[in-house]
């Protein structure tokens, strides 16, 4: 397995803070915290799962990470080299290091480009400008994710979207990355076939050393790849541990309210559900105290103060003062 | 499903089968290939459109299809000259408008910010004038001739591909294959280039059309009031002018052939943007 | 036994190409049977039919499909070839409709309240104010809070949970006799889509209609429904019991779906290989053939018939 900077981790976030500024017709300033001061690390040959419902702002750190959308706050290193406050042209050198992989596949190809285009792009990031040297790396890179490279002159409609899946990852592996922000790799596609794609991972972890930065909301899915697992909800994390940890051992409200949700069969879970009320809100952000406040079975005065990660019994962090308090109380232990 | 049938390709029909298939498909095809034939080799066939033939003001004939001028001039043979020229200007005036208002959309919706606002209310405030008039103040103060013609309806169509190509690019500014092409270390023009300008082209070659068309309609217009093109060269809104006065004695052939060739010009033109825009 | 509501059998549907032939043929004799005051799930991924079978029902199949041949009886009464004047009196009355996206079945332009009040006066008669009351009693029935209020909202002043709830309420303004939900929650985060399946299961018990419930998802399937079918590939797989098709799947299609739902080993899933196949021609064997872990050649024989074994239906020559 090939190691970080000094056997140190790839890459270290460190209290990111994502705001999106908006105007209204007016001109006034709307501003929409997205990602409000996470930090986490991600290790040579590890997966880092994000879990977390639709606008959590989940999604948006892979984002920043690749400086696709720039930040408020905080700090990212990769490799060792702070990447925030670098130009494009600064950045092109990490760029390499870190790529991505979309939810759609099929919105990540331009539609009139011919795949053999499509991954040609990232062949020249290499530098290598003889074409038929490109053709190699392609053949090879549409290869070890199981196609046959004849796939490549067609088109992306042309292609199932498990294909395409395949490819998009092919595409990513052309310049060598040390880092993959999967971002929903397997959401668009049929049950049948998600494992295949998740199976097509693993394997390039265990080959390539690769890390992987997973974003789902598939519990499943992240259950069959993560290492460590972090639980967001509107920006924040609440709960960060092991994989066995917030599988099995889950203290937080939310995570435990999303294991009930998604039913899951295989992974034994202690202590009671959770049955959440209400929906997520991001007129939540605003408040100081518990964000899962209005949702919350067991939400008291208390939970309006300011809460912090702390460390439970079994290890893990948690952003609930009664998780870590008094576990008893909400139906743990 | 749709959309795979559709871009599949069959090998065995060759490019120019395609092209002869697309033709006679629609009568819109048809008819703007006929209309460019006749504008390419038509006034290679016809008789001088300023030579006086002798009888003037003679009335529709076997001779003289659709009659003759004041000054005995064959109308048939200047419709078909004047239809060289009209195509002419109202492609070029089109192109001009394209090149220009184009990419300046496409930057302003990629850049967004202040340059994108700028261009955004500079175009607007030239839309806020009617067209005509803009175009008629403009040639009366540079004074008419072909180039200025051409320069000046250009002008008048740029906010048009300015503001129909901001609107087309905004959304493909973040789909995800721009950020991958962006993942890929690609250059903002590199990726104006390749991914954007050519995933907008249709909507701009449909518009096109009817920019031609419209072009045309204003040189007639601008001809019409005798701002256009000089006498005695033949163009069809300035042919229109000049049969006018004859209509109220019964000539009416003088007006009618030339502004029924606008007419068929214009049509077909807009069927075609509205083929491009569906068929395909 | 007495009539099922919902008897559809021997369904086949047919999308025409360019030329006059068929293109494609999604539906290859499907057969479904709904009893009255049952929840039925029909269960297959993207391109197994579900949907098209769903959209034959409420006669309103895409552009392009037409029914070749079989049966739809609605409580014995026969509705392929019947006119759309009798679909819509049917849609409006006995069966009712939910999509995935909510919002496509409520009017942007009408209240949500409004529009509700005026199905319940269409089809109780009851007056204006009362049809009114009505209404907001069904949106807090269906745990919309603060009803009266949000009655007078527009769809899109709703979130996506609340409107799939108002969507709900407009569908069951006409107490219809089944309900046909097509992937009423997909679009939904876990923690919601838990709280809208329980509403709908419990709102159609209470009115003692029935639930023909569209989903990819088995695990929803397990939670929601009585009885569920398995569609593959425009075939209906296995039908029965809930309990004994999700736990003791008979055909291999439905253990191979499950197993891809639940394994998990050594940071592997459990995945099928290959796709499902697109369907051109009428089939001549069993379509899961080429993907299929206990393929044999007799699966190559013949199109297996549905046939009963058991407390279930099942389409496999090996069972």
């Amino acid at each position: 397995m090939r190691q970080g900077v000094n056997g140190g981790p790839l890459l270290e976030v460190w209290d990111l803070v994502k705001d999106y500024v908006t105007r209204d017709a007016k001109l006034r300033r709307h501003v929409a915290r997205a990602v409000d001061g996470i930090s986490f690390d991600v290790w040579p040959g590890e997966t880092f799962a994000i879990v977390g419902e639709s606008g959590s702002g989940k999604s948006t750190v892979g984002r920043v990470l690749l400086k696709l959308t720039g930040a408020t706050g905080g700090t990212v290193t990769l490799l060792g080299k702070d990447i925030l406050g670098l130009s494009e042209k600064q950045f092109r050198g990490s760029r390499r290091h870190i790529q991505m992989v979309f939810q759609d596949p099929l919105a990540a190809f331009d539609p009139r480009a011919t795949i053999r285009a499509s991954l040609r792009e990232f062949a020249e990031f290499g530098g290598d400008r003889n074409r038929s040297r490109q053709d190699e790396a392609i053949d090879e890179s549409v290869r070890s994710v199981g196609l046959t490279p004849e796939i490549v002159n067609r088109r992306p409609s042309q292609v199932s979207g498990g294909q395409l899946q395949r490819l998009s990852v092919a595409r990513s592996l052309l310049v060598a990355p040390r880092l993959l922000f999967l971002d929903e790799p397997t959401s668009s596609l049929d049950v049948s076939i998600r494992g295949q794609i998740v199976n097509l991972l693993t394997t390039l972890q265990e080959t390539e050393g690769l890390s992987y930065l997973l974003v789902a909301h598939d519990l499943r899915v992240v259950y069959a790849m993560a290492h460590r697992v972090a639980v967001m909800y509107l920006g924040q994390f609440v709960e960060v541990g092991t994989k066995d940890q917030v599988y099995e051992q889950a203290h937080h409200p939310y995570t435990r309210g999303l294991l009930e949700a998604a039913a899951l069969d295989d992974p034994p879970r202690s202590g009671q559900a959770v049955r959440l009320s209400g929906e997520i809100s991001s007129e939540q952000v605003r408040s100081t105290g518990c964000r899962l406040i209005n949702r919350c079975p067991f939400s008291e005065t208390r939970c309006q103060e300011p809460q912090s990660l702390r460390p439970t019994e079994s290890g893990q962090l948690v952003r609930c003062w009664k998780a870590v308090e008094m576990p008893v109380s909400i139906g743990l232990g | 499903m749709t959309s795979r049938a559709a871009t599949r390709e069959t090998p065995t029909r060759s490019r120019l089968g395609r092209v002869v298939r697309v033709t006679f498909r629609t009568p819109a095809y048809l008819s703007m290939a006929i209309i460019a034939l006749v504008a390419l080799v038509g006034p290679f066939l016809v008789r001088d459109p300023l030579g006086f033939l002798g009888g003037t003001l003679a009335a529709p004939s076997v001779e003289f299809w659709f009659g003759t001028d004041q000054f005995g001039r064959d109308i048939f043979a200047r419709v078909v000259h004047a239809a060289r020229l009209d195509l002419w200007v109202g492609l070029i005036a089109a192109a001009l408008a394209v090149v220009v208002g184009m990419p300046l959309g496409a930057l302003g919706a990629y850049r967004g910010g202040v340059s994108d606002a700028l261009l955004l209310r500079v175009s607007e405030s030239f839309q806020a004038f009617p067209t005509l008039l803009l175009a008629l103040g403009i040639v009366a103060a540079l004074g008419p001739s072909i180039p200025i013609l051409i320069m000046v309806i250009a002008m008048v169509n740029v906010p048009v591909y300015l503001r129909l190509t901001r609107s087309a690019v905004k959304p493909l500014v973040d789909s995800d294959f721009v950020l991958a092409a962006r993942c890929a270390g690609k250059s903002q023009a590199a990726i104006l280039r390749r991914h954007i300008l050519p995933n907008v082209s249709e909507i701009v070659f449909a518009q096109f059309s009817v920019n031609v068309a419209w072009a045309i309609q204003i040189l007639a217009a601008l001809s019409f009031v005798g701002l256009g093109v000089k006498l005695p060269t033949a163009e069809w809104g300035a042919m229109v002018r000049d049969g006018i006065n004859y209509m109220y004695y019964g000539q009416w052939w003088i007006s009618l052939f030339p502004g029924l060739a606008i007419l068929a010009t214009v049509l077909t033109l807009n069927y075609l943007s509205d083929e491009i825009r569906h068929g395909s | 036994m007495t009539t099922p509501l919902l008897d559809v059998r021997n369904l086949t549907v047919g999308f025409s190409g360019t030329g006059g032939g068929m293109a494609s043929l999604p539906l290859q004799g499907v057969d479904l049977e709904v009893p009255r005051a049952t929840r039925m799930s029909l269960v297959g991924e993207s391109g197994s039919g579900k949907s098209l079978t769903a959209a034959a029902v409420i006669g309103m199949l895409p552009k392009g499909a037409e029914i070749m041949s079989g049966s739809i009886r609605l409580d014995g009464e026969e509705l392929v070839g019947v006119g759309e004047r009798r679909l819509r009196e049917l849609r409006g009355r006995r069966i009712a409709i939910m999509f995935q996206n909510p919002r496509a079945s409520l009017n942007p332009v009408l209240t949500v309240g409004g529009q509700i009040a005026e199905v319940i006066r269409v089809h109780t008669g009851a007056g204006r104010r009362e049809s009114r009351q009505r209404a907001v009693d069904l949106l807090d029935q269906m745990g919309i809070p603060d009803a009266r209020r949000r009655a007078g909202d527009y769809v899109h002043q709703y979130s996506g949970g609340m409107a799939q709830r108002a969507a709900l309420a407009m569908a069951l303004s006409c107490r219809p006799d089944l309900l046909i939900a097509d992937e009423p929650t997909t679009g939904l985060d876990a923690t919601l889509q838990q709280q809208v399946l329980e509403l709908v299961v419990e709102q159609v018990s209470n009115q003692g209609a029935s639930l023909l419930l569209i989903t990819h998802d088995i695990a929803v399937a397990r939670r929601t429904c009585e009885r569920t079918t398995v569609l593959y590939a425009g075939r209906v797989m296995e039908s029965g019991p809930t309990g004994s098709v999700t736990g003791a799947p008979a055909n291999p299609y439905t253990d191979a779906l499950l197993r891809a739902f639940a394994t998990v080993e050594d940071g592997r899933m459990y995945a099928i290989p290959g796709t499902v196949p697109t369907l051109v021609g009428p089939l001549a064997e069993c379509p899961f053939t080429n993907r299929c872990p206990r393929v044999g050649s007799e699966c190559h024989d013949e199109l297996p018939p549905l046939r009963v074994v058991g407390d279930r239906k099942v389409a496999c020559v090996k069972v």
